[in-house]
């Protein structure tokens, strides 16, 4: 048997020990080999079970796209861009189209119009379910995270009737939409998976929105107030658990967004728990937006801009200036800036995630003071995709 | 459309600071150009006026110029506008100086880091640059960049050996 | 008196594929379609395969779509701390020849030539009928024994640490393992711990 101090001895001549960073403090990766980060690592400086530095480490999944943009045709920056967000792509797509609609100056038919809103927001309610299936994974209570993955699926079905593919769909392009809804039969499979949808929230709320081991791990924990939330650049659900009333939707109006009647949910104290529950207002908010627009229908005429510049989509050029386009996704503000010199490639192309704002230094100001068991349920409450940093 | 909420906002800061030239571009979006030395003045200017987020920083290479641009999106809440603020500096490693706004915006640190990092631009007084943010340590002394004379593709080739999308020795590989 | 285990060997490779169990390391684009998979409309919990977070009880690992240098540190070194005999199966287009990133700075080309790699699925992305039916072929190469990506890395060992570190530059690992320390001290004192 070989005793202790040689094995002592023999980590120390290869390197292998534990040291202490200063005294009774000690380093910890809670890197990317983990359940409940995506690929994103916090080096945290650990006082026994309490955080007392953290320091993000983004990079894993960079890819460079703004330099790889500026390489390829106007039109194949598309199929390239769709990969930023990866829970929700209708977004990157979305704001890349009304960005260089707005460099062209021509007007996208009402068609195209309703097409792209019931996208966005079947787009968020699919987003939301994914949310809820991670957080519940996390606090513990499998049920309700198994129930969202099955209801996801639905929507999937949906997705793949009208564009193709289950997660990559390639459909917003500036000008219009690809293809036509597939008749009236795809529009009642819609309304009763919305219908459905309805009458399971309150499932929901039963096992997981107000089960007391929710507010009990939840409560109190990561609270940020409205000051530091407007100054720090926080965006979408966690600025409006602070306080502030405020959705791009109400405030710079895209799309057919102008004529639907929704509320903006808003509560105040700043914790954990209240960007849990802000969250599942929006869902509610959201389906009934998706019933109005099923009961507007869809007007007639055609799905995309009838130009003749169209028959040659290689060459196809775009006159000189500069556009910025955002929308509301299910982590913050979505921003896209464009810049165009009149070449058939894009000049510069800008993509602004939430999380870059989210993940990075509200997190590490956030996690001071916390337990080891609280690291993961902050990181969910705050809505963190990590692609949105690196890009 | 009328335009007479931008209009007046934009004459209000225009009181206020002689050396801008601000435009309105269309409803809801402004933008201003500035000197480079006076951006401290102009961000203080537009917190004071209920311009409470900065969203992002740009930097854009011009080439032919010899110059790159800085652009600071700026949004407001309370009157639901986006304001570009344009300057421009020369674009020699060692002239690209800035001074910083992290004291104003505190999330502009990040912002700065970014630009930094990918184009390269100092800015005076923030001392997180040095800190590693997603570049690898062996790409940065490569020279790694998203300057417009930087050849990506020469270094690709040297890095991986392959450029060439097609291999012909697969034999365990199915479907 | 001493057993001869050759003659389990077709008992134990059919043990081994109807309950391996992956690593919980989810490495890129491939990810979203993982809970799909293994939640209730595709079920894999029926083939005995489910998620762990520690490597030294795993057997199988899912690279799910492209693989960054910085990524692939992290991949090695979580692949060596697994016990034999284990099992790497690539999703999607982009380890096989670079993908859509094929003329970026910042992605593998060819997975291959770092670690060993068993079966390669191919979409972009693979659906989850697609994963399934490449997971089948997995199960049918174990219970040959022709699954032999362990063995490979062992014999050729020199060939893979060639290339990982013409591409990371020498002494690698030590440099990842410590370089947040001057970061995380109150003081900077760079050469005060050796």
């Amino acid at each position: 048997m070989v005793s202790q101090q040689e094995l002592v001895k023999e980590a120390r001549e290869n390197g292998m020990e534990l040291l202490p960073l200063e005294k009774d403090t000690y380093e910890l990766f809670f890197g990317p080999q983990h359940m409940a980060t995506e690929n994103y690592s916090l080096i945290l400086k650990m006082d026994g079970n309490r955080v007392v530095k953290a320091i993000a480490n983004p990079g894993f999944l960079h890819r460079g796209f703004e330099k790889l943009a500026e390489y390829r045709p106007w039109y194949t920056n598309i199929a390239l861009f769709l990969r930023v967000c990866v829970p929700e792509p209708d977004v990157p797509e979305a704001i890349y189209s009304m960005a260089v609609d707005e460099l062209m100056g021509w007007e996208v038919p009402e068609r195209a119009q309703w097409i792209r809103t019931t996208v966005l927001e079947m787009a968020r309610v699919t987003s939301y379910l994914f949310w809820t299936m991670g957080m519940a994974f996390k606090l513990g209570v499998y049920t309700a995270g198994q129930w969202a993955a099955a209801y996801r699926e639905r929507f999937m079905a949906l997705f793949e009737e009208l564009t193709g593919a289950r997660v990559y769909h390639i459909y917003t392009i500036p000008g219009g939409v690809r293809r036509d809804i597939p008749g009236d039969k795809w529009l009642r499979q819609l309304r009763d998976t919305v219908e459905y949808l309805k009458d399971k929230l309150k499932d929901f709320d039963n096992v997981l929105f107000e089960n007391y081991i929710t507010f009990k791990r939840l409560e109190g924990i990561g609270v940020m107030d409205k000051k530091f939330a407007l100054e720090e650049g926080v965006t979408g659900p966690n600025l409006r658990a602070t306080g502030v009333k405020a959705d791009v939707r109400k405030l710079d109006p895209y799309l057919l967004y102008p004529e639907l009647d929704f509320e903006v949910p808003v509560l105040k104290e700043g914790d954990a728990l209240a960007r849990v529950l802000v969250r599942r207002f929006e869902i509610e908010q959201d389906l009934y937006i998706l019933e109005q627009l099923l009961e507007m229908g869809p007007p007639s005429g055609p799905y995309k801009v009838e130009d003749p510049r169209l028959k040659a989509l290689p060459r196809f050029k775009v006159p000189a200036g500069d556009a910025y386009a955002h929308v509301e996704a299910t982590g913050g503000d979505f921003g896209a800036y464009v810049i165009s010199e009149g070449g058939n490639k894009p000049y510069r192309v800008q993509i602004r995630g939430p999380s870059i704002s989210h993940g990075v230094r509200v997190i590490e100001q956030l996690l001071v003071g916390a337990r080891i068991a609280d690291v993961p349920v902050i990181l969910m409450s705050l809505g963190n995709c990590p692609p949105d940093i690196d890009r | 459309m009328n335009l007479e909420k931008e209009q007046m906002i934009v004459e209000k800061i225009l009181q206020k600071a002689p050396y801008a030239e601000g435009t309105v571009r269309r409803q809801r979006r402004i933008e201003f150009r500035i000197p480079p030395d006076r951006i401290r003045d102009f961000l203080m200017l537009l917190k004071e006026n209920n311009f409470e987020t900065m969203m992002q920083i740009t930097a854009v290479d011009w080439l032919k110029d010899g110059e790159i641009e800085l652009v600071y999106q700026m949004w407001s809440y309370t009157h639901a506008v986006h304001a570009f603020v344009k300057t421009r500096i020369p674009r020699d490693v060692d002239k690209a100086r800035v001074p910083t706004v992290r004291d104003i915006y505190p999330v502009a640190e990040t912002y700065e880091r970014d630009a930094h990092e990918f184009y390269k631009v100092t800015f005076e007084g923030n001392d997180k640059l040095e800190m590693p943010w997603i570049l690898e340590d062996e790409d940065k002394e490569a020279g790694v960049c998203h300057r417009k004379d930087f050849d990506m593709l020469g270094y690709v080739k040297k890095k991986y050996k392959l450029l060439d999308r097609f291999e012909e020795d697969k034999e365990d590989y199915v479907i | 008196m001493m057993v001869d285990w050759r003659l389990y060997e077709p008992l134990i490779n059919f043990a081994r594929k109807r309950s391996m169990w992956i690593v919980a390391f989810c490495t890129g684009c491939g990810g979203i379609e993982m809970p799909p998979l293994m939640t209730s409309r595709y079920d894999l919990e029926r083939f005995g395969m489910m998620p762990n977070p520690a490597p030294r009880m795993a057997d199988l690992f899912l690279i799910t779509g492209y693989v960054t240098p910085k990524t692939l540190k992290r991949i090695i070194i979580t692949y060596e701390m697994q016990p034999d005999p284990k099992y790497v199966l690539a999703h999607g287009s982009c380890p096989l020849n670079g993908g859509i990133y094929w003329d970026g700075y910042n992605a593998i080309k060819h997975l291959d030539k770092y670690i060993p790699v068993d079966v390669a699925i191919a979409g972009c992305m693979p659906r989850p009928e697609a994963v399934m039916d490449g997971i089948k072929k997995m199960m049918e190469l174990i219970e040959t024994g022709k699954a032999d990506g362990w063995k490979r890395y062992k014999e050729n060992y020199e060939y893979y640490k060639k290339n990982q570190d013409e591409l990371f530059g020498e002494g690698w690992r030590e440099k990842t393992a410590r370089r947040w320390i001057p970061w995380l001290m109150n003081k900077k004192k760079e050469g005060d711990r050796q």
